[in-house]
Formats: structure tokens, sequence, C-alpha cells
């Protein structure tokens, strides 16, 4: 379970997360609507671990994301590529710092469609593929846990169409985020809204959609 | 293990297909090298030990300073660089992510940039020795020692506040405010063992500096493992 | 209203500052060898024992600050090298005053000087990056990490600025402060310059604390205003 309870971030003198309650369920996908500005990547951000929330605590199947590093998938607007490796190169890189078998990198290649480009440096890659790389850097090590902002820009029609088999396994637990609202509905389980770095519940969505944690 | 040379290989080869470090640092490092030697009266390096000639004893004292002034803004240049590598793309917060120790990264890192600062030297170096009229096995065989205890402190200190300062507002500045006065002491050690190699063409009681500099070397790589995590975070 | 301590404090300390200059100028012995140039000692000496207390400070704090991520630790940390730096600058401008009559030249190359000047390099370089990083948190962070590398590299310079010069003969006709023997009145002297010096440090290291907390109060404050009256957006779908 994603567990986020009362989480607030400031910068400086502007909030971007007010008291953000947040429950995920083991194996649910959660789609995070809201403008540009709303927070989500902030909230995605603390999800990860890469930010510290200014208050309040996350919890990642009970403990802090830092001590569940290795479950943790994580897709941000930045691919966290090396622009002078090729694809392969990089991937190889990610197995080695997450103790995965090397021998996954051409399947994981093939299932992004990039199996043609696995020794082009990343440089020289669109900004779809590199956004396909990207996420199969996120995926690579089968987190339980995957958060991903705005997995859906870059991506064609084709692209986006294939992204929710991809994210898909039985078990994993997926937040997204997406100013699409038909993208979500078509991924997500429940769709929560983010406006003003505050959660609320989205009405007349299906499905249990209250944004707090009992 | 397997991490740190994950994290090396993969400095080292994107810095063969992309050349974004070790270049800058050579150009950087031969032009200062060429620059500074001006300083020197022509031929009063030539000689194994200095001649009674006025101004070569002289000449020898100022010469070990001139090489190490220019090998550390090199270095400083060279470090910047190589921890904006990490920043394209946020690379670093991919690294940030991975379950992996943060000493584990710095000691990755410090290695890559350990490697970019000794090709800088490979070249600087002889450079040098051919500027200054340096007769060549009167210096280079006794140097070796001094380089590698150097370029470790300075690649030690480098690779910290080279992490350290790509958050800040004008970075580019603030990495060589601040590694400057730290690596003082690895400046002023190796220079005065190289101007005392040759002055006498032996360390004799200046050896003491090697003390010194394997002290930096351990305090600032202990220091650069334990603080990593305190650098990189967020 | 009731009366700031702080400002009691401040009061007595100029008070006691006074007393000291008259103590200096009138009370003091005057040294044989150097003659009136000598009393610059009172203000050199103390400012030297301050700028190391302040950095050390630093030291701890920053140690404290990593180890708990209180921010308080930080302030004081932050305000102490602000005042290391003010005393550190001090003790250059006095030992160059003291330097010209005695050694014939502004900057003498004295070893203890210039590690003097390292450490205000050091620290201004600690207080420039804090004026410059572009994240609280992990700024106060990365200042930490400065400021405890500042004080580790202390003995390291203190022996490679010593061991540079020491080849050369010292061109000191008389070492300050090496007088084994100093009549009663000149240590009474320096050992209550030595009490004012810190409590004039304490002092300062309370007023930049309280600034440090200050504009953190204020922070907030203007977040709040964010916080309750930024009009919500429209609600997006």
């Amino acid at each position: 379970m994603i567990l986020l309870q009362d989480v607030s971030r400031r910068f400086g003198t502007v909030w971007a997360l007010r008291n953000v309650c947040l429950a995920v369920e083991e194996g649910t996908t959660v789609g995070l609507l809201g403008p540009n500005g709303s927070g989500k990547s902030t909230l995605l951000r603390v999800a990860a671990g890469l930010l510290r929330p200014t208050s309040g605590t996350v919890a990642i199947a009970g403990s802090a994301p830092r001590e569940r590093k290795s479950r943790i998938g994580y897709l941000g607007h930045e691919p966290f590529l090396y622009r002078y490796l090729s694809a392969a190169e990089n991937l190889r890189f990610y197995a080695d710092l997450y103790r995965v078998d090397r021998t996954l990198i051409a399947g994981m290649l093939d299932r992004v469609e990039l199996t043609h480009k696995g020794t082009a440096l990343v440089r020289t890659f669109s900004r779809g593929e590199t956004q396909r790389l990207g996420l199969a850097r996120a995926l690579l090590h089968d987190p339980d846990f995957l958060l991903l902002d705005e997995p859906f820009s870059g991506l064609d029609e084709a692209g986006s169409n294939r992204l929710p088999e991809l994210i898909a396994r039985p078990g994993r637990t997926v937040v997204l985020s997406t100013h699409d609202r038909s993208r979500a509905e078509e991924v997500a389980h429940r769709i929560v809204h983010l406006t003003g770095g505050r959660l609320e519940p989205a009405a007349g969505h299906p499905g249990p959609s209250e944004g707090r944690p009992v | 293990m397997r991490t740190v040379l994950a994290l090396a290989t993969k400095d080292l080869r994107a810095e063969a297909r992309g050349k974004q470090v070790a270049p800058v640092m050579v150009v950087f490092a031969m032009c200062l090298v060429f620059l500074l030697t001006f300083a020197l009266p022509p031929g009063a390096l030539r000689a194994p030990v200095p001649e009674p000639r006025a101004g070569t004893l002289a000449a020898r004292e100022i010469a070990g300073l001139l090489l190490w002034t220019s090998i550390f803004f090199a270095g400083v240049i060279g470090f910047g660089r190589s921890a904006t590598v990490d920043r394209e793309g946020s690379a670093a917060d991919g690294l940030l992510l991975a379950p992996v120790d943060p000493a584990a990264l710095y000691t990755g890192k410090m290695i890559g940039n350990l490697a970019f600062l000794t090709v800088a030297e490979l070249l600087a170096i002889p450079l040098f020795v051919l500027f200054a009229n340096i007769p060549p096995r009167s210096l280079l065989p006794g140097l070796i020692p001094v380089v590698l205890v150097a370029s470790l402190g300075l690649a030690a200190v480098g690779t910290l506040f080279g992490a350290a300062t790509q958050h800040a507002e004008a970075r580019s500045l603030m990495l060589p405010l601040l590694t400057f006065p730290l690596a003082l002491p690895v400046i002023l050690g190796a220079s005065r063992l190289t101007s005392t190699l040759l002055i006498k063409g032996e360390f004799g009681s200046e050896g003491r500096w090697f003390i010194l500099l394997t002290v930096f070397d351990v305090i600032f790589l202990t220091l650069g493992a334990v603080t990593f995590e305190f650098v990189i975070e967020e | 209203m009731r009366k700031d301590p702080l400002l009691l404090t401040q009061q007595l300390l100029a008070a006691g500052f006074l007393a000291g200059l008259a103590g200096i100028f009138f009370w003091v012995p005057t040294e044989a060898f150097q003659g009136v140039a000598q009393r610059i000692l009172y203000v050199h000496a103390p400012s030297a024992w301050v700028a190391y207390l302040a950095f050390g400070v630093v030291l701890v704090c920053s140690i404290a600050y990593l180890r708990t991520g209180d921010m308080r630790w930080d302030w004081v940390a932050h305000a102490s090298a602000r005042t290391g730096v003010l005393f550190t600058a001090l003790n250059l401008v006095t030992g160059m005053l003291w330097g010209r009559p005695i050694w014939g030249a502004y900057w003498a190359w004295d070893p203890r000087l210039t590690l003097t000047l390292v450490l205000f390099l050091i620290y201004l370089g600690y207080l420039a990056f804090r004026a410059n990083a572009s994240d609280e948190g992990r700024g106060a962070r990365i200042a930490a990490v400065i400021g405890i590398a500042g004080f580790m590299v202390v003995p390291l310079v203190h022996f490679s600025v010593d061991w540079w010069r020491g080849q050369h003969p010292s061109r000191t006709v008389i070492r300050p402060e090496s007088d084994p023997a100093l009549p009663a009145e000149m240590q009474i002297m320096l050992v209550a310059m030595m009490a004012l010096f810190t409590l004039l440090y304490l002092v300062f290291l309370a007023l930049s604390v309280r600034l440090l907390k200050l504009e953190t109060d204020v922070m907030e404050l203007e977040s709040l205003e964010d916080a309750v009256l930024r009009p919500r957006p429209a609600r997006y779908s």
C-alpha cells in the first residue's frame, strides 16, 4: 500500500502540497488528475522519496520510500538517462545498480519496441523514444510500486495505447498523473483530483471515491 | 563493489562517447602551463641541479607552484563539468532512487574524476617539462608518487563539492571558491615536493609532505563517503 | 514593556569595552621592545580566539544538524559562521596593523595569520554558498558539510603554511606573544579582553540566530498567506 498521511510540501513561500491524504490499495491503479501546477509532480516525487515532505509522512508497504528503493519504479518529466550512453548501456547501468539480471534487458527493449535502437545513443532519440526508454528503465527491476508522472507525454497514439498493458502486472500498485481524463479512466481503478495542492475526491466516479484513508 | 565499478564505467564510457570533461581539462591545463611557464627565465631549469647563476634557484622554487596551480584549476573545471553530466536528464535523481549506498555513488564518481584528472596530467606535465626545459629524467620518475597522492586529494574534494554546488546559483563560481581554500594543503604540498625534486633531485626532509597529503586524502575520502548522501539528497 | 535581556547585555558590554579600552591605553604597562604597538594584542588575540571558537561551534552544530535535521542547529551554525568571519576579518586587520611597525610589512607571511586568512576564505565560501543555495533544505545540509570540512582542514592548513615558510629564516625581529613571563597586568588585561570578546560573540550569535529565526518566520507567514488566500483554480476536468 502507498500511504500519504497529511503530507504538505512548501517551496519557499509557496505550498505545493497541502495536507494530502491518500491511500492506494495493493494492486490498484490510481489516476491523478489536475491542471498544471496543481502539485501532481510534487506528490509523486514525495511518494518516490525524491523530495522530503515539509510535514506529514509517506509509507510504501509500511516503510519510508528510502527503505523501499528496490521496489519502487518512478518515471518523471526527465528520463534519468545518460545522453552519451546507448539505450542498452543505460539499461545495463541501471540493471547493475538494482542488481537485476542483465539478460532481462533485451526483453525489456523489445517490450518498449526499441530493440532496433539498442545501440544508438540516447541523445539521438526522439521525445517518444526517450519516454519509452525511460519507462523501460523504471520497469526494469519489476517494481511492486510504480509512480508515473505524465507517462503519456511524448508518446504517439500507438505508444499511448500500449502503455496500460506495459505497466499492468498483478499485484502492482500504480499511481500515474495525467491531465487527460479519458486516458486516466482507461487505466485507473480510481481517479483523484489535485487542485492547488489539495486532494479532492472525484464526484460521480465509480469506485471508492474518498481521497482520505479512514 | 560491482556498483562502484558500474558507476565508474558509466562515467568513463559516457566520456569516451561524449568527450564532455577530459578534453576541456586537458586544453585548460595546457593553456595554463603554457602561460605560467612564461614566468620562468629561459634555461633556468635546464641543468639537473640549480647552477650558481642568479635566479635559477628561485625559478625552481616557483616552478612547482606554477605546475600545480595549472593542474588545480584544470581539475576544478573538469569536476564541475563531470557533475553536470549527471544533472542532464536529471540522471542524478535516478542514482538517488536506486538502492545504492551513497558512499558507493561517491566512490564511483571519484574514480571517474580521478581518471579524467590523470589524463589531463599526463598531457600537462610533459608539456610543462618541455616548456620549462627540464631534463625529463631528473623530474618525472620522482614526480609519480606526488601526482598519485595529490590527484587523489584533488579528486576527493572536487567530487564532493562538484556535486554540492550543482544546485546553487552561479555554480561554476561556487566550486572554485569552495575548493581552493580547502585544497590548499594539497596544492602547497605537491608544489613543494615538485620544487624540492627540481632543486635537490630528491625529497630529503620535505618527504614529510607525503604524510600530510596522505592524511588529507584519507580525511576527505572518508568525509566524502560519509556526507555524500546529504549532498545529493533531494 | 519588559526589557529585552539581550539589550541589557549589550549595554553592559558597551560599558565593558569602554573600560577595556581605558585599561589598554592607560593601565597596562608598555611593552619594552615593541612599545605602544604591542597594545593591539588585546584586540588581536581575543579576536583570534573568538574566530576559532565560532568555527568550532559551526563544526559541532553542523554535525548535530546533519544527525537530527533540526533547523535550530542550522541557525546556530549559520549565525556562528557569520560571526566567525567578522572576527577573522578583525584578527587579520589588527594582525596587519601590528605587523607593519614590528615586521616592517603589513603582510609578513606569519604562519598563524596566513592560517587565519585561509579560514577567512573557507568560511566566506560557506556564507557565499548559503547566499546562493537555491533549496533551503539541501542548502543547509551542504553548508553543514562545508562547515565540517572547513574545520577538519585546519590542522592540515596549519602544517602546510608552517612548513612552506619553514625553510626561510623568520623575518621576525620579535615574535609577538612569545614572552614567557608577561607582567601580571598584561595577563589580567588579556584575560579580561578574552572574556569581553567571548561575551560579544555570544551576543552577536544570539542576535544573528534571532534574525535567522525571524527570516524563517516571515517566510512561513508569507506561505500561510499563500495557503489561505491563494484563490483555488477552477476545477479541472
